[in-house]
C-alpha cells in the first residue's frame, strides 16, 4: 500500500519532449490506467516511475520519499513488461525466485513464497517448466508472479497483454484486477486499448503527445470528455463540424442553440445518443440511411445528413430500417467543442 | 535418361576437389597408423599404434603439450575477462568513435602479423619478457581480441534489453545482471568464441616462436620440427592427427553459432 506522486515530470530527447508537464497523484491501492495512442509518452512515463528513464525535470515520490535518482533495483516498484521478459535460461521457479534470492531469504521461505505466487496466478505445479514451453498467457502470468512475489509497493504494467488474443486478454485483465484488489497493491497499467482501460481502471489518465489530456473515472471520461482528442479517442463519436451564428449552431442540419460567440464549432454525439425518429422535431436533422451493419445485440446504422456528413447511430434490432430510407436524427445528449475544448454540454445528462 | 554434359563436368570438378582436399589428410592419417609402408604398396603394409606410444612417451612432446595447454587456458580465460566487458560496451553503449574503434580491430588483423610480432618481440626483449610464459601469453592475447570482442558483442546485442531491465527491476545491480542474465543469454556465442580462441591459441606459431623459442616450445613447434627435421615420418603424422581433433570439435561447435548469422550481425554493427 503506497502512494505514488509525480511532480512536473518532463523527459526530453534532444529537442523532442517525450513527456512534459506531468503531475499526477495515485492513491494507495488504486489501479490507474495510462491510456493513449502510440507515441503519447505513456510508456516513457511508466519507465520513469520504474527508474528505467531519468526525467529531465520533475520528481517521483513513493510514500513521500523522493526516488527520482534511484536505480530500478533500489525502488519499491516492480514492472511487468509487454514482452514478458522472462529469463529463458532459468525455469519458472528460478525466474520467480531470482529476486527473493537477492534478498537473502532462506531456501524454505523462497520455496513457500514462489509456490504461493504460482498459486495466485493459477500456475500451481509449473515451477520446473522452461518459460519457452509455456503459452503466451502463461508466460505473462509468470511475469506477474515474478513481480508480486517481491511484494512491491507499486506494480507497473507496460501493455502486458498486447501480444495476446482478445479472449485471453479479457480473462487475464480480470485476473489482474482480482489479484490487484486482493493484495491492495497500487498499480499503474499502460495500454492503448480504451476498452481495457475502461474495464479495469479506477481512474484513467488519457494522454496524447506527451501530455495529460484528462484524468477521471471510466464513466466520467466516457460521458464527459474534456477535449476533442479524448472525445474521439475513447469510444465512438460522431464529430460534425458546424458554424455558430447569433446563438444557434448549424452542424449538417442539426440546429442547436448554444451560448457561444459566432464562429466555427464541432458537435459531438455518441452513436448510442442519437435517436432515430420518423418525424422532425426539436433539434433533429433529416438523414438518409446508407448502410446497416448487424452486431447481434444491436445494429450500426450509417446515414448521411445534408448529403455529405456521415454519422453512425446505434439502433435496436426491431425497428424496420432499410438503406435508402429517409429518417430524422435526434441527439439525446451531445457536446460542443470549440478550438478543441469542451465548451458546451447538453443539459440532458449534465450533473 | 540422358546424362547432361554439365553434370559430367561438375562431377569431374568435384572429384578433383575431393582428391585435392582429402588426399593429403588421408595420407597423414594413414601414416599415423602405419608401421611399415614401402613404395609400391598402395596402403601401409603393417598397421599399428607403435608410433603413438613412442610419440606420446617423448619428453619434449609431453612438456610441449603441458605448456600449450597451460598457455591456451590462460590466454582464453584472460581474454574472456578482458574482452567480454569490452564486447558488452560495444554492444550496448553509445560512445564517440565506437565504430572506428571496432574497425581498428579489423585493421590490426589485416596488418601483416609477422611484422607486428617482430616489433613486439623487440619490445619484449627490453622488457625481459622474451622466453617467458607471460611474454607468450601477452603476444597471443593480441590475436584473440578480434574474435573475443566481435562475436560476443554481436551476441550481446541480440539479448533483449528488457531481460536486463527485468533483472534490475527485481533488485540486481548492473554487474550481477551482466553475470547472471546477459552472459547466460549470450552463452552459445561466448562458448564458440572461447573455443575458437582456445584452438587458435593452441595452434598459434609465430608469436610463440618469436617470443618463446628456444626456451619454451609449444606443440605446433614440436610438430613442425618433427615434420621437417626427422626421417621418421610417423612422429609428425601422429602429432598432426592428435592436434586435428580439438580444432575439428571446435569447428563443429562454432559452425552452429556462426550459421545463426550472429557473426554476420557482428560485422554489420
Amino acid at each position: 500500500m503506497a502512494k505514488l506522486e509525480l511532480k512536473g515530470i518532463e523527459k526530453r530527447y534532444g529537442n523532442m519532449a517525450a513527456v512534459s508537464d506531468i503531475s499526477l497523484e495515485i492513491a494507495s491501492g488504486e489501479l490507474v490506467c495510462l491510456l493513449g495512442p502510440s507515441g503519447s509518452g505513456k510508456s516513457t512515463l511508466l519507465r520513469i516511475m520504474g527508474g528505467f528513464e531519468k526525467p529531465t525535470a520533475g520528481s517521483v515520490l513513493i510514500d513521500g520519499v523522493d526516488v527520482t535518482a534511484s536505480a530500478p533495483e533500489n525502488r519499491p516498484t516492480a514492472m511487468v513488461f509487454q514482452s514478458h521478459a522472462l529469463w529463458t535460461h532459468m525455469n519458472v521457479f528460478e525466474n520467480i525466485a531470482f529476486g527473493l534470492k537477492l534478498r537473502k531469504l532462506s531456501r524454505a521461505e523462497i520455496a513457500r513464497k514462489v509456490d504461493a505466487a504460482l498459486d495466485l496466478v493459477g500456475l500451481t505445479g509449473y515451477g520446473k517448466r522452461s518459460p519457452l514451453r509455456l503459452s503466451g498467457g502463461q508466460q505473462q502470468r509468470v511475469a506477474i508472479a515474478r513481480c508480486i512475489v517481491l511484494e512491491p509497493k507499486i506494480l507497473l504494467m507496460d501493455e502486458p497483454f498486447a501480444s495476446l488474443d482478445q479472449h485471453l486478454r479479457e480473462r487475464l485483465r480480470e485476473e489482474v484486477r482480482n489479484i490487484q484488489r486482493e493484495l491492495g497493491i497500487t498499480t499503474v497499467f499502460v495500454t492503448h486499448g480504451q476498452d481495457e482501460a475502461l474495464a479495469i481502471a479506477d481512474r484513467v489518465v488519457v494522454m496524447s503527445v506527451g501530455k495529460i489530456n484528462q484524468v477521471g473515472g471510466p464513466a466520467d471520461i466516457y460521458a464527459q470528455p474534456q477535449d476533442k482528442f479524448v472525445a474521439g479517442f475513447i469510444g465512438a463519436m460522431n464529430m460534425i463540424d458546424g458554424h455558430v451564428s447569433s446563438g444557434v449552431m448549424d452542424a449538417a442540419g442539426f440546429k442547436v442553440s448554444v451560448p457561444l460567440p459566432d464562429g466555427e464549432a464541432t458537435l459531438a454525439v455518441r452513436p448510442e445518443k442519437l435517436a432515430i425518429a420518423a418525424q422532425a422535431g426539436g433539434i433533429s436533422a433529416s438523414a438518409k440511411i446508407t448502410r446497416i451493419v448487424h452486431f447481434g445485440a444491436y445494429r450500426t446504422v450509417e446515414a448521411t445528413t445534408d448529403g455529405i456528413n456521415r454519422v453512425k447511430i446505434h439502433a435496436d434490432t426491431e425497428t424496420v430500417l432499410e438503406p435508402g430510407q429517409d429518417i430524422f436524427l435526434d441527439p439525446v445528449h451531445f457536446s460542443v467543442f470549440k478550438d478543441g475544448h469542451d465548451v458546451f454540454r447538453s443539459a440532458a445528462v449534465s450533473r | 535418361m540422358k546424362i547432361r554434359a554439365s553434370t559430367i563436368v561438375g562431377s569431374i570438378i568435384m572429384l578433383v576437389l575431393i582428391a585435392y582436399v582429402v588426399m593429403p589428410i588421408a595420407t597423414v592419417f594413414l601414416w599415423a597408423f602405419a608401421e611399415k609402408w614401402t613404395y609400391p604398396a598402395l596402403l601401409p603394409t603393417e598397421w599399428g599404434l607403435k608410433y603413438w606410444h613412442t610419440t606420446l612417451a617423448r619428453a619434449d612432446v609431453l612438456s610441449a603439450l603441458r605448456l600449450s595447454l597451460a598457455l591456451s587456458v590462460t590466454v582464453t580465460l584472460l581474454s574472456a575477462v578482458i574482452c567480454l566487458p569490452a564486447a558488452y560496451a560495444f554492444a550496448r553503449m553509445e560512445f564517440v568513435g565506437r565504430r572506428t574503434f571496432m574497425m581498428s580491430f579489423l585493421a590490426i588483423n589485416a596488418f601483416p602479423r609477422f611484422g607486428l610480432i617482430v616489433m613486439i618481440a623487440t619490445l619484449f626483449l627490453s622488457l625481459r619478457l622474451v622466453g617467458t610464459f607471460w611474454g607468450i601469453v601477452l603476444v597471443q592475447l593480441l590475436n584473440t581480441m578480434l574474435i573475443m570482442i566481435w562475436l560476443p558483442s554481436a551476441a550481446f546485442r541480440g539479448v533483449d534489453r528488457r531481460l536486463e531491465e527485468a533483472a534490475r527491476d527485481v533488485g540486481a545491480g548492473p554487474v550481477r545482471t551482466f553475470i547472471r542474465i546477459t552472459i547466460p543469454q549470450a552463452a552459445p556465442a561466448i562458448g564458440a568464441a572461447m573455443l575458437l580462441t582456445f584452438v587458435s591459441t593452441f595452434y598459434e606459431t609465430e608469436g610463440a616462436w618469436l617470443v618463446g623459442a628456444p626456451k619454451l616450445r609449444t606443440m605446433p613447434m614440436v610438430m613442425l620440427q618433427m615434420i621437417t627435421g626427422q626421417i621418421v615420418v610417423q612422429y609428425g603424422a601422429v602429432l598432426s592427427v592428435l592436434l586435428w581433433v580439438p580444432s575439428f570439435i571446435a569447428l563443429l561447435f562454432a559452425r552452429r553459432v556462426l550459421a545463426s548469422n550472429q557473426f554476420a550481425k557482428g560485422f554489420g554493427a
